[in-house]
C-alpha cells in the first residue's frame, strides 16, 4: 500500500506535472473504467473509444497544470474526454453516437428505498417524458443539457448543422414541458 | 467529497450495460462525477464496446514517455514537413553539429583561396574548387561528428549522393551568407569561389536521378580539369571566374536543383531526405 493509493485525485494530478508515471498509473486505474463505459455508451466503435480514452489521458498528462485544483478531477477528465470524442467522430458517418434506449424497463429487483429515488427519476414524469422524445431530439438534449457541450460541439458530434441543433433543442424543451404538464394535470 | 447516498449495484450494472434509459443514465453519470466510491465500483465488463483498458494504458504510457519534439521539429511539422522527416532533420545535436562543421569548412575554403590568390597555389586551388566543399562536408560527417552514421550506412542509398545532397544544403546556406559578408569586407569577393562547387554539385545531383552519381561526377570532373588545364596553359586561370561563366554556374545550380526537386517528387524516393 503506497502513498499513491491513498492520495486524492487532485494530488495525483499535481504529481503529473512533475512527470510522476506512478501517479499517472493510479489516475488511470481509478478513472479509465468509468470513463470508458461512459464513452462506450456514446459511441459504438471500440477503436474510437480506445483512441478517445488514450487522447484523454495523454492530454491530462500534458495539460495537468490546467487543472487548477477547483472542482472534481473526474469532471475535468470527462470534459476533456467528451471534447476529444467530438473531434474524433467529426465527419464520420459510420460511427453511431449515443446508445439506443432499451424498450423494456429493466426492473428485475424489488426497489429499495434509495433505488426508488432513481427509479422515480427513470420511470417518473421526467424519465417518461425523455423517453417519448424522438431519438434525434434525445441525442441533442443529452449532448447539450447532460454532457454540457456547446451548440457548436453538439453539431460536430451529431453531424448536423448548428441551426438544426438549436431547433431540435428548442422543440425538445417545448415537448418536455408539454409532457410534464400533461403528467401533472 | 463523500456522499452518503450511493448508486446500488444493479443500477450501476444497468448503466454500464447501456440499459438504464436516458434519465437513469444521466442520474448515474452525474453522481459518478462526484463520488469516488461509486466510480471504483464500476465494472466495465458489461459495457458493450469497451476496449481493452490495459492495452489502452500501454498506448498512453508509450505516448507520454516519448520525448517531447524539439522546437525545430515542431516548427518543421507546422510547415507541413512529414513528422518522420522532421525527426530526421532535427535528430538531435549530432546532425546539426556535423552541419555546422561542414558550413565552417565551406566558408574557410574561399577565405584561403583569396589569401593565396596570385601565388602558384591559386591554380591548384582552382583545380580543386568544386571538390573542396564536397570533401569538407564528407569529412564533417565522419563517425566522430555524426552519430547517425550507422543508420545512414545501412540505408539503401548512395553515399556519394548523400554527401552531395548535404553539400548542396551547406552551400545554399553559406553562399548567401558570404555574399552578405563580402559586402562589408573590403577586397575581393571571395564567395565567387564557391559558385563552381554549387553549380557542379547541383548538376551531379540532378543527373543522379537518372544514373549513378559517380558517372556524372566523373564526367564533370574531366570537363573541369580540361578547362582548368587549358586556362592554365594560356596563363590566365581568372577566365574561369569570368562574369559569363559565373552566370553559367548559377544557371547550372538552379537547373540542377530544379531537376532534383521535380524528379524526386515524382519518383517519390528521396523527397525530404535532407
Amino acid at each position: 500500500m503506497g502513498v499513491l493509493e491513498t492520495a486524492d485525485d487532485a494530488r495525483l494530478v499535481a504529481a503529473l506535472a512533475g512527470g510522476d508515471l506512478g501517479a499517472m498509473r493510479e489516475l488511470y486505474a481509478r478513472h479509465a473504467p468509468w470513463l470508458g463505459v461512459r464513452l462506450a455508451l456514446r459511441c459504438n466503435d471500440r477503436e474510437v473509444v480506445a483512441d478517445v480514452l488514450q487522447d484523454t489521458f495523454v492530454a491530462a498528462w500534458k495539460g495537468s497544470q490546467r487543472f487548477r485544483g477547483e472542482g472534481e478531477v473526474a469532471a475535468w477528465l470527462w470534459g476533456i474526454a467528451v471534447r476529444r470524442l467530438v473531434s474524433r467522430v467529426r465527419g464520420r458517418r459510420d460511427v453511431v453516437v449515443m446508445a439506443e434506449i432499451p424498450e423494456q424497463p429493466h426492473r428485475h429487483v424489488v426497489p429499495g428505498v434509495e433505488e426508488q429515488v432513481l427509479l422515480d427519476v427513470e420511470y417518473g414524469d421526467l424519465g417518461l417524458a425523455l423517453g417519448r422524445l424522438s431519438p434525434e431530439m434525445r441525442a441533442v438534449v443529452q449532448a447539450t443539457v447532460l454532457d454540457g457541450l456547446t451548440t457548436k460541439e453538439t453539431s460536430r458530434l451529431l453531424g448536423v448543422p448548428e441551426n438544426t441543433v438549436k431547433t431540435r433543442l428548442h422543440r425538445a424543451k417545448a415537448q418536455l414541458r408539454g409532457h410534464l404538464a400533461e403528467g401533472r394535470a | 467529497m463523500t456522499a452518503t447516498w450511493h448508486v446500488d449495484d444493479a443500477q450501476l450494472a444497468g448503466w454500464a450495460a447501456g440499459v438504464a434509459g436516458p434519465a437513469g443514465a444521466a442520474s448515474v453519470e452525474q453522481h459518478l462525477l462526484r463520488c469516488a466510491d461509486c466510480r471504483a465500483r464500476v465494472t466495465p465488463a458489461a459495457a458493450p464496446v469497451l476496449p481493452d483498458l490495459d492495452a489502452v494504458w500501454m498506448r498512453v504510457r508509450d505516448e507520454i514517455e516519448l520525448p517531447r519534439p524539439s522546437l525545430l521539429e515542431r516548427v518543421l511539422v507546422r510547415l507541413r514537413v512529414p513528422a518522420t522527416d522532421a525527426t530526421l532533420i532535427a535528430t538531435a545535436p549530432s546532425m546539426r553539429s556535423a552541419w555546422l562543421a561542414a558550413l565552417a569548412l565551406a566558408v574557410l575554403f574561399p577565405v584561403l583561396a583569396t589569401a593565396w590568390r596570385g601565388t602558384g597555389l591559386a591554380d591548384l586551388f582552382l583545380l580543386l574548387a568544386p571538390l573542396v566543399p564536397v570533401a569538407g562536408v564528407a569529412l564533417s560527417y565522419s563517425e566522430y561528428v555524426e552519430s547517425a552514421l550507422e543508420q545512414e550506412a545501412a540505408a539503401p542509398y548512395s553515399p556519394l549522393r548523400l554527401v552531395l545532397l548535404r553539400t548542396l544544403a551547406v552551400l545554399v546556406v553559406c553562399v548567401p551568407l558570404l555574399v552578405v559578408a563580402g559586402a562589408f569586407v573590403p577586397g575581393d569577393v571571395t564567395w565567387l569561389w564557391l559558385l563552381p562547387a554549387l553549380g557542379f554539385t547541383a548538376v551531379v545531383l540532378g543527373v543522379s536521378t537518372w544514373t549513378e552519381p559517380t558517372r556524372a561526377a566523373g564526367a564533370i570532373a574531366l570537363l573541369w580539369v580540361a578547362a582548368v588545364g587549358r586556362a592554365a596553359w594560356r596563363g590566365d586561370t581568372g577566365v574561369l571566374l569570368s562574369d559569363v561563366l559565373l552566370v553559367v554556374y548559377l544557371a547550372a545550380a538552379a537547373a540542377g536543383v530544379f531537376v532534383l526537386v521535380l524528379r524526386t517528387r515524382r519518383l517519390g524516393t528521396l523527397g525530404g531526405t535532407w
